[in-house]
């Protein structure tokens, strides 16, 4: 039988680095803020060592070519039309859609159970629905120039796959500025008040529950919309970082007609984060 | 009781009664069918190690493994059919026979004589009658009622045990729980009241309460 | 002659001190005065009836933090079905550790330091005083406060109408951190092992030096030559190795939790620790078996097995696997962090909400706890997508999905499981970080949440997860029972399909951790009923089992009597889950020890033993030497013998109601609970057997070749050790000829036909 053209096992500090940096990051939060306030140190050296890690990783990934990467030699797949990777990163996503569904699931629980009593977030955005409507747009359109992106690739134009992907990173960046700024509106309870959408005759905002302001401490409404849609921030922002990556490979020319698996295998990711939010945003914007 | 008498029991509480007075009943039969499979997997067990033993200079079996090839399938499906139809059929007998007590165990709201509110909280119980009186840990209930008791949690959750009787019912915040006792099922006297679910520092102690069934002995 | 006298002097100077410190009869309507300060320091109230009761509540309205030099006003309130603001009827006592106390007003009076009633102020229930905080706010004040009440005819009365009882209260200062207490002994025990760690490494170092004549320095860097490859490695094999090692290290630690626990439980009352010593002791025993040694030892033999079983040279993402197993150490020092911050989680492994989101667990104890299984979640998830992918995938020639061998089709299906269960779990734990440490309200009784969201949440990755413990022990049975019996498993197909079917169900059983916790009847009775239905594909894999075994050539060593052990003792584990598993009796047994017998008896018999025999049996092929038979033997005998002992009786005290998490229990029990405790030291030191022979015969055993046992499965067909990339050559596997039913001919062997490659 043929030998396998699989690469030799390369030894590499970055995984044990990575974790390392993740207990630091760890360790250092929860001590920090339970009463041991050196250990914001402990915090920062964690997230520097973690950052270590990953770029460790990433520049040995970085210059890898298809032939590094070869598709391994397979004899009984399943799914056979797809790369070994590819398969990977559907069954990543499987777990994606598990951690969504727990964060929706207790929403709906909470929700369906207070049933009138809820006073949504949407309450008070619907006032400002514009930066909601934007960021929607903007995700959408971002889903849009990856997959332009992964086109430029494949024709070998080096200069076009550099500028979707930017476009990209730059929608990606807008949605989390509205994000923060509406965050911080609500937070402080600016979005509440005159804006606010008159529901009953008496002219008094409907939400005078978040006369204060609306955080995750504020209320059950609260901790769900937070926790939810600050899950899904933090998914735009991992996906921001690896964007980075890609932006510069793809200036250097890394991602061309024989090589661009990568940039499919984040479009698979982007685009799930972008229908992530098309759930999140009926749920807690509209609704 | 003496060690060997205490390892060679079987302590049922007083609910368990009404489920296991012939035969036929819940835990007549898990108890005999448990003894029965038991009996039959460690005998079967230890009869195939035994007679099938490997002796000196034996050949192995002319199916036995070989490295590098996968076995030829060895199956007899009438068998695994039988052995798959069999345990079903005892579970499903087993779900039925549960039934019944759970009828009983349900019917929480009809024909209570008597209902007791019962708080919760780290670490004690308070007991509140029809009356209005509130004891605290000791519980005081007349012979012969049918007592209905109404959970509710002032901290964390607990949870309403009386092992003598065999009852249980969590206390969780932000709900009432509910469930309900027939003194008349026991004699009178003092059975203990334990937590039964972990909440914090007096859990194993402070929690301890007592269940006065008062009249006298039948 | 001497001693004689002394012995009479001190039975003198023993008299005179028993006397004074009798209490004697009479009222202290005017208050506890200063000669009777020490004796209601150590005894409470005793001299109002005996011991303390918990039919008089008692609360003291401190606050939660005090500022230095500050006063406060604190309310004692007493509450008692006894009697009620009449005459004579109550008194207190309190002191405190930090600050100074003072009186309110007539109805209290200053002695001493401590506070306690007036004549005038006995005829209450509520009394004020108030408190200066100590000008060191780094301080934590105790508070101790006695509250008697009495039925006021002024005599020790003990049959009830005097009742008194006992509370504590801490402040802590605004900047006081934890309880000095608590650090110092363990941080004695960190500077002691530095120490002795410190002193053995030179010793060791310095042996080196003057053997060889190296220099420090070379000889560091002779080990770090040896242990760089270990830091770096992606090698499955080695990552394999390296959680096994983890899983091991952490397996005794959780041991001795153990051995703790049961010391403290030998007699009723006992004092070995305290009640929170206690309850962090049972969360970490749980927490470490589960996660810190039972899934790193599955998941390292998975690790070094799976991929030579199918053929292929590494998992689908080494690099991953690496980090995998690193978040493993490192999640586990941040989950052990609380040992050294004042106390260990102390929530219990499922780590129930509100206990656990709310101010009573320790802190940062449980935080910790908290944020280590985060990380270890998050190793989980990267462990199952590299599995799944690399056994959907990576197959070598000829292994199709119904040709591999029993041990990966079982982990093949633990990984599902994992894949869609530990996600859960781990937002779980993220929703009640952010509870306890950003503020959020999800687990928060006053904002309105619900308790029983956490057990939904928890469970159904619970459940899944004990399967994922349990799954691999039955691979690794079929694959050892079907080695020494000299024969093919009987039913492979139904083997499969059992294991499958049990996966599946496993996810819509998981209420049945809920039946007393207030749920829809008929949700509880759909419950019961797949419940049920888990035990038939069960039962099809030990019949199976047993079939195998019929008309076979069976060699009873250390593997094979693991694993037949393993199936009698997990069958008994099944039979009592069936118990469990119908609601009525569950009522009763629900968080008792009855619980505790039936997990054991599974987790123990079927995964322990299991993974014992897997140990036995694949130890030849990881190092090409076996381990000694005789010590195996006596390993196999005494942990059998040990851990029915030891577990058995827990089946009785759960049925006399001895709940479980109980740091002691009612005297009846005694007897029970001290057989126990004994049978659980044995059971723990004869497990030192195993660490001996491993050590022993890592270097010295005797040695083996490539298929020592004969088994069929592709990793047999390497060397013993493999070489660095698993295989010279990437096998094709072959096919035994025809099928066979009982009594048969002979087989011959071919390669799979072109019509090899279809999908399956």
């Amino acid at each position: 039988m043929s030998d396998d053209t699989h690469a030799e096992h390369h030894g590499t500090a970055s995984p044990m680095i990575s974790a390392l940096g993740m207990m630091g990051i760890m360790l250092g939060l929860t001590l920090a803020v339970n009463g041991y306030p050196a250990f914001w140190f402990v915090f920062l050296v964690g997230l520097f060592v973690l950052l270590t890690g990953f770029i460790m990783w990433l520049s040995e990934y970085f210059p890898m070519t298809s032939e590094e990467n070869a598709e391994i030699e397979t004899y009984h797949p399943a799914f056979a039309s797809l790369s070994t990777r590819k398969f990977g990163t559907w069954i990543f996503l499987l777990t994606e859609m598990m951690v969504f569904g727990t964060l929706l699931s207790a929403y709906l629980r909470y929700r369906a159970a207070a049933g009138d009593d809820w006073v949504p977030a949407a309450d008070i955005i619907r006032s400002h629905l514009v930066f909601g409507v934007i960021n929607t747009m903007a995700l959408l359109l971002s889903s849009l120039t990856v997959v332009l992106a992964l086109y430029a690739a494949k024709r070998n134009d080096h200069k076009a796959t550099t500028r979707y992907l930017s476009c990209t990173f730059l929608l990606g960046a807008l949605f989390l500025v509205i994000k923060g700024f509406e965050w911080w509106e609500m937070k402080n309870g600016h979005f509440w008040g005159e804006h606010c959408v008159v529901k009953d005759i008496s002219h008094h905002c409907v939400a005078p529950k978040y006369e204060h302001g609306f955080w995750l401490d504020t209320s059950l409404e609260g901790s769900t919309f937070y926790i939810t849609t600050g899950t899904h921030g933090a998914h735009v922002f991992v996906g921001l970082i690896a964007l980075a990556y890609l932006i510069l490979k793809a200036n250097r020319g890394g991602y061309n007609e024989e090589y661009h698996d990568t940039l499919e295998l984040f479009g698979l990711y982007w685009h799930y984060v972008d229908i992530v939010w098309v759930f999140v945003f009926p749920f807690f914007y509209l609704f | 009781m003496s060690l060997v008498g205490d390892l060679l029991s079987l302590p049922i509480p007083t609910s368990w009664e009404a489920f296991s007075d012939g035969p036929l009943s819940l835990s007549q039969q898990v108890f005999y069918w448990s003894v029965i499979i038991t009996i039959f997997v460690f005998g079967w067990l230890a009869y195939a190690v035994y007679q099938y033993r490997r002796k000196e200079g034996d050949p192995d079996p002319p199916d036995a493994p070989k490295a590098g090839v996968f076995p030829a399938e060895r199956a007899d499906h009438t068998i695994e059919l039988a052995w798959t139809i069999g345990p079903l059929l005892l579970v499903c007998w087993i779900t039925w026979l549960s039934l019944g007590p759970l009828d009983d165990y349900w019917d929480v709201d009809q024909g209570d004589e008597m209902t007791v509110q019962v708080l919760a909280r780290q670490w004690s119980w308070e007991f509140t009658y029809e009356d209005g009186s509130t004891t605290y840990g000791t519980l005081e209930l007349p012979p012969d009622t049918r007592v209905k008791f109404e959970l509710e949690s002032e901290d964390v959750i607990h949870s309403f045990y009386l092992p003598a009787f065999g009852i249980k019912e969590d206390v969780v915040p932000n709900t009432t729980t509910a469930t309900w006792f027939d003194t008349g099922t026991v004699a009178p006297g003092t059975y203990p009241i334990y937590c039964a679910e972990y909440c914090g520092d007096g859990h194993s102690d402070q929690m301890l309460g007592e269940v006065i069934i008062t009249g006298t002995a039948a | 002659m001497k001693l004689r006298n002394a012995a009479l002097m001190l039975a003198l100077v023993a008299l005179l001190i028993g006397a004074s410190v009798m209490p004697n009869a009479t009222s202290r309507s005017g208050g506890i005065d200063s000669t009777l300060e020490s004796s209601v320091e150590a005894n409470g109230c005793a001299c109002h009836g005996g011991d303390a009761s918990s039919s008089v509540g008692l609360s003291l309205n401190t606050p939660a933090n005090f500022t230095a030099g500050e006063t406060y006003t604190l309310t004692i309130t007493m509450e008692s079905s006894i009697a009620n603001d009449g005459e004579n009827q109550g008194g207190f006592f309190l002191s405190t550790t930090q600050g100074s106390l003072a009186s309110g007003d007539n109805s209290t009076q200053l002695i001493d330091g401590y506070l306690t009633h007036t004549t005038t102020g006995n005829d209450q229930r509520s009394w004020n005083v108030s408190w200066t905080a100590p000008s060191d706010d780094t301080r934590i004040a105790d508070f101790t406060l006695y509250g008697n009440s009495v039925n006021g005819n002024g005599a020790s009365d003990v049959d009830g109408s005097d009742q008194w009882n006992r509370a504590t209260f801490a402040v802590h200062g605004a900047n006081a951190v934890v309880g000095p207490h608590e650090i110092s002994d363990l941080r004695k025990a960190l500077y002691l092992s530095l120490v002795v760690i410190g002193t053995l490494a030179a010793v060791v170092v310095g042996n080196r030096v003057v053997s060889t004549g190296q220099s420090v320095e070379e000889v560091f860097g002779d080990y770090w030559t040896y242990l760089k490859p270990w830091l770096t490695t992606t090698d499955h094999k080695q990552i394999g190795l390296l959680y096994i090692g983890t899983g091991l290290f952490f397996f005794f630690v959780s041991g001795l939790l153990a051995m703790a626990m049961r010391f403290q439980l030998m007699e009723p009352d006992n004092d070995f620790m305290t009640n929170t010593q206690f309850n962090s002791t049972f969360t970490m025993h749980g927490t470490t078996m589960v996660f810190l040694a039972g899934m790193p030892i599955i998941f390292g033999f998975a690790n070094y097995l799976v991929p030579l079983q199918i053929g292929a040279r590494d998992l689908a993402f080494p690099r991953l696997n690496a980090l995998s197993y690193w978040l493993l150490p490192t999640g586990a020092i941040v989950i052990y962090a609380g040992y050294f911050t004042g106390g260990a989680g102390d929530v219990g492994w499922t780590g129930y909400v509100p206990y656990s989101s709310g101010e009573r667990s320790t802190s940062p104890g449980t935080d910790l706890w908290v944020a280590g299984q985060i990380m270890l979640g998050a190793s989980s998830t990267l462990t199952a997508i590299n599995f799944v992918t690399m056994i959907m995938r990576m197959r070598a020639p000829g292994v199709t999905l119904m040709r591999m061998p029993l041990f990966t089709w079982s982990i093949t299906v633990a990984v599902f499981l994992l894949l869609l269960a530990i996600p859960v779990f781990t937002v779980a734990l993220i929703l009640l970080f952010a509870d306890r440490t950003f503020g959020s309200l999800y687990f928060s009784v006053e904002a309105g949440a619900d308790p029983i969201l956490w057990q939904h949440l928890f469970w159904y990755f619970g459940h899944p997860e004990v399967y994922i413990l349990i799954l691999p022990a039955f691979g690794v049975i079929s694959d050892v029972v079907a080695t020494f019996a000299r024969r093919p498993i009987f039913g492979y197909t139904s083997m499969v399909y059992a294991m499958a079917s049990i996966g599946l169900i496993s996810y819509v059983v998981y209420a049945h951790h809920m039946f007393t916790a207030g749920a829809d009847p008929l949700f509880r009775f759909f419950v019961m009923l797949t419940t049920m239905l888990v035990a038939v594909p069960t039962g099809v894999k030990i019949f199976n089992w047993l079939a195998t075994l019929m008309g076979g050539s069976i060699t009873t060593n250390t593997a094979m009597l693991f694993s037949l052990g393993a199936i009698a003792t997990f069958t008994i584990g099944g039979i009592t889950g069936i118990v469990v598993a119908s609601i009525p009796m569950d009522i009763h047994l629900h968080d008792t020890y009855f619980v505790v017998a039936h997990f054991h008896y599974v987790l123990i018999g079927g995964t322990l033993f299991g993974f014992f025999s897997g140990i036995y049996y694949w130890f030849p092929k990881v190092t090409g030497r076996f381990m000694d038979e005789k010590l195996g033997l006596a390993h196999f005998l005494t942990s059998f013998f040990g851990f029915h002992a030891a577990f058995y009786p827990m089946h009785i005290l759960g049925m006399m109601g001895m709940p479980r998490r109980y740091a002691t229990y009612d005297a009846s029990m005694a007897e029970l609970n001290e057989f126990v405790s004994y049978s659980a030291f044995f059971f723990g030191a004869v497990q030192l057997l195993l660490v001996w022979n491993i050590l022993r015969s890592w270097n010295g055993g005797e040695k083996a070749g490539a298929d020592p046992w004969g088994g069929w499965s592709l990793e047999w067909t390497t060397s013993s050790p493999p070489p660095h990339n698993s295989f010279t050559e990437i096998p094709t596997l072959q096919v035994a000829d025809s099928s066979v039913d009982e009594e048969h001919e002979s087989t011959s062997t071919s390669a799979p036909t072109a019509g090899e490659e279809s999908t399956s």
